[in-house]
């Protein structure tokens, strides 16, 4: 790691620190008036981060997507972006925030943690096609978690605590909460499915096949397979608020082992690269 | 005779049962819950058909109970079960069938102008509160006309009230997503029944014909036609560069094409890049390294030539080595291969794949594994065994090629794209309607307002408020409007 990039990631890694402290403390003792200057925080702490990632693409030469600190940094700095869009959009819900920033900056650490040195990519690894299928996997997983998020926040507010907390009492009701998570889930299962495709598109370039059934492919299908129960369940069964919410947040457990899990399982699988650099 | 129409009514009942099995919702729901736990199951424990086979013997040897229980039930091989076949046979049926009801449904419903909410949408209406105007109806219809116009409504104006719909092609979509599903599924049969998959190892200079027996691990599906291609590729160089670490930077490979001994074009092949002929993609694989061509000669007889191949190690500076028989003798041999003598010993570099002073050192045993020759080779340099000679003539680079056929490759991709157009239809273009009556009233006129769109009706009734203001803005601005109360 570049000393430069250090200095800009830690930088970044700070001001989000300080944001989630200040979203979490607002929640905690109700305080309306401290998310602005959270989201102001949050928005500050973006350039640093951006500049990090820059810095990165240019020394390697390649996006930020061989070694789990590639990917981590740029997966947190497009939710973050994700979630300043919305929040700019619809000021009820700076809240999320509150989900949002404290996992960005585990994510941020984890990557760190995990490996920052510098891999290079073999040629199979490049190809506009990779490039689509990464940003969409960003995209999707960066969806998913503001529908997370969402849904979190429905919990709260439905819950015994929550009732009692006027700050989530500011909050869209309980059924608009619903149908952000709602349409933020569709959002991340579209692009799942732009995700899963460009990949098979591109396997199919590389190796002549565009399916392998490898680990990783197999549980982002399967991800996608829970995603379409959690939709098909919302018009068959109308699941709604609560159990909807719940169910969302079972689906987050297939989308952290796909991709936190499965490129530690010693078994073949192509989508090492991505996270181990091998 | 006379039992007949019972029979038939036993029958027609069956089959409208399993109809009413095979459009619902509710069994789609169940299947793709079943086809998703089964996946997993498959990712989990090892399948003798994928690359488990360390796995599968050792549980066949450590736990056989098990094992003996997984094969019967299937688990160890459950693409290719009984079981996972039926689940994929009901989610074709389902999908089918629930796509020809939904044609039915969507063509009524996209023909007909609902006049009135249906007894479906009533349950979901979104109502604003009505407006009272010091207009006539005629005039509020015509100013809410132009304003869901302007807003891409298609509106019909009737005596005394409005129906408009916007979106409304996007009712297609859910046919248009399921029909992807039997168009993918359509494209993976067309291609597992007719392809075909080979890998072919080529030295520089070599020649391939594409013919059955010359491929290696080659896998054809049960309808190809056996009729080869028939060309021929000769490999004329293969180039590689690698990153400071020993990973791969590049590798292609330039290919003549022949086709009945006349030369056709010459492409260069590389990762993502792969070429196209007669229907067969080539493919560049990750496999490559250098080839030691060596010749056998025997007093008075004919010389023999071969070939050993190294393959390049992925990790710098692991030994590039082999083992090999030296064919029509009794001796083998273990062989070393250094591209660039060199650089052995040095410090790991990148070097040691190039190509430049090629050192072949050679463990030669016979039958008893007594050793016969131990020492390093040049090329153009030779080794007495027995009365034959062994000489290493030269070095070259080889690699490995992928040529494949799969016919239902673009319905699969066509397939794809459908899936994408209908996700996107269904979460992101929502079909609304939107019923607009005025009635006479004391004074003036009363207008109300109300919709129902199929996905986020929240957003859509805040839409509707807004719409309501927006209508009540214009026709304050043509009348006045007494005001607004709230129902």
């Amino acid at each position: 790691m570049l000393q430069s990039e250090a200095i800009f990631y830690w930088a970044a890694v700070t001001l989000y620190a300080i944001a989630a402290v200040i979203y979490l403390s607002a929640l905690v003792f109700k305080k309306e008036r401290w998310l602005l200057p959270a989201a102001i925080i949050t928005a500050v702490a973006l350039l640093p981060h951006a500049a990090a990632i820059l810095l990165r693409w240019y020394t390697v030469g390649h996006g930020p997507y061989a070694s789990s600190y590639e990917v981590l940094s740029s997966n947190t700095w497009l939710a973050v972006a994700l979630f300043l869009a919305v929040q700019f959009k619809m000021p009820k819900v700076r809240l999320i925030g509150a989900v949002i920033l404290p996992l960005s900056v585990i994510a941020l650490g984890v990557g760190f943690y995990l490996s920052p040195k510098i891999n290079y990519l073999p040629p199979s690894l490049r190809g506009y096609w990779l490039f689509i299928h990464i940003f969409f996997a960003k995209l999707a997983y960066d969806c998913f978690l503001i529908g997370i998020a969402f849904a979190v926040l429905l919990l709260l507010k439905m819950s015994r605590w929550g009732s009692a907390n006027n700050l989530l009492d500011k909050l869209p009701h309980t059924g608009r909460l619903d149908e952000l998570s709602y349409r933020f889930s569709a959002l991340g299962f579209l692009f799942l499915a732009v995700m899963i495709i460009a990949g098979s598109i591109w396997a199919n370039q590389a190796w002549g096949r565009y399916w392998g059934w490898d680990m990783t492919e197999t549980w982002s299908l399967v991800t996608w397979l829970v995603y379409a129960v959690y939709l098909h369940a919302r018009i068959t069964y109308k699941w709604h608020n609560q159990k909807s919410a719940w169910f969302l947040i079972f689906g987050m457990v297939f989308v952290i082992i796909t991709f936190f899990v499965l490129p530690y399982i010693p078994l073949e699988n192509t989508h090492m690269t991505y996270f181990r650099g091998k | 005779m006379g039992q007949e129409p019972a029979e038939k009514q036993i029958k027609k009942s069956f089959a409208a049962v399993l109809y009413g099995i095979l459009r619902s919702r509710k069994l789609a729901f169940f299947l793709i819950i079943a086809l998703a736990t089964a996946i997993l199951a498959a990712s989990l424990i090892p399948q003798t058909s994928q690359f488990a086979t360390p796995e599968i013997g050792s549980l066949r040897s450590r736990q056989p109970e098990l094992f003996s229980f997984l094969k019967v039930t299937g688990l160890v091989d459950i693409y290719n079960s009984w079981w996972f076949y039926t689940l994929l046979a009901l989610f074709f049926l389902n999908t089918l069938v629930c796509t020809i009801n939904r044609v039915k449904y969507t063509l009524n419903k996209n023909r007909k102008w609902s006049d009135t909410p249906s007894k479906s949408q009533k349950s979901r209406l979104c109502a604003t509160t009505p407006i009272f105007l010091k207009t006539s109806p005629d005039k509020a219809l015509d100013i809410t006309k132009t304003i869901l116009s302007a807003k891409r409504y298609r509106v019909i104006n009737k005596s005394g009230f409005i129906a408009a719909k916007k979106n409304w092609w996007s009712n297609w979509s859910t046919i248009i997503l399921h029909t992807s599903f039997l168009v993918i599924a359509l494209g993976i049969l067309i291609g597992r029944a007719t392809f075909m998959s080979g890998q072919v190892n080529l030295v520089e200079g070599q020649r391939f014909f594409d013919e059955p027996g010359n491929y290696l691990h080659s896998e054809k599906g049960p309808f190809f036609n056996e009729n080869y291609a028939g060309f021929e590729i000769i490999l004329k160089n293969f180039t590689d560069k690698f990153w400071r670490d020993g990973t791969n930077k590049e590798y292609a490979s330039t290919i003549n094409i022949y086709n009945n001994g006349q030369y056709i074009c010459t492409k260069t092949i590389s990762p993502n890049y792969p070429a196209s002929y007669k229907g067969r993609n080539i493919y560049q694989l990750s496999l490559f390294g250098c080839s030691a061509i060596l010749r056998l000669d025997k007093a008075g007889g004919p010389s023999k030539f071969g070939w050993i191949n190294f393959e390049t190690p992925k990790t710098a500076n692991a030994p590039i080595e082999n083992k090999f028989v030296v064919r029509g003798t009794n001796y083998q041999a273990d062989a070393k291969f250094y591209p660039d003598y060199k650089d052995r010993g040095t410090q790991k570099s990148w070097n040691l794949y190039k190509l430049k002073d090629p050192v072949l050192t050679l463990k030669i045993l016979d039958t008893s594994t007594n050793g016969v020759y131990e020492g390093i080779m040049r090329p153009g340099q030779s080794v007495r065994l027995g009365d034959e000679t062994l000489t290493f003539v030269t070095a070259r680079h080889w690699t490995a090629l992928g040529v494949t056929k799969d016919s239902g490759a673009w319905i699969v991709f066509l397939g794809f794209w459908m899936a994408l157009a209908g996700i996107a239809m269904l979460y992101f273009i929502i079909p609304k309607q939107i019923w607009v009556l005025v009635d006479e009233a004391e004074d003036g006129t009363v207008l109300y307002l109300t919709g129902t769109a199929s996905k986020y009706r929240i957003s859509f009734a805040e839409r509707l408020n807004e719409l309501r203001e927006e209508i009540a803005d214009a026709l304050s601005n043509q009348e006045e409007v007494i005001e607004h109360v709230t129902v």
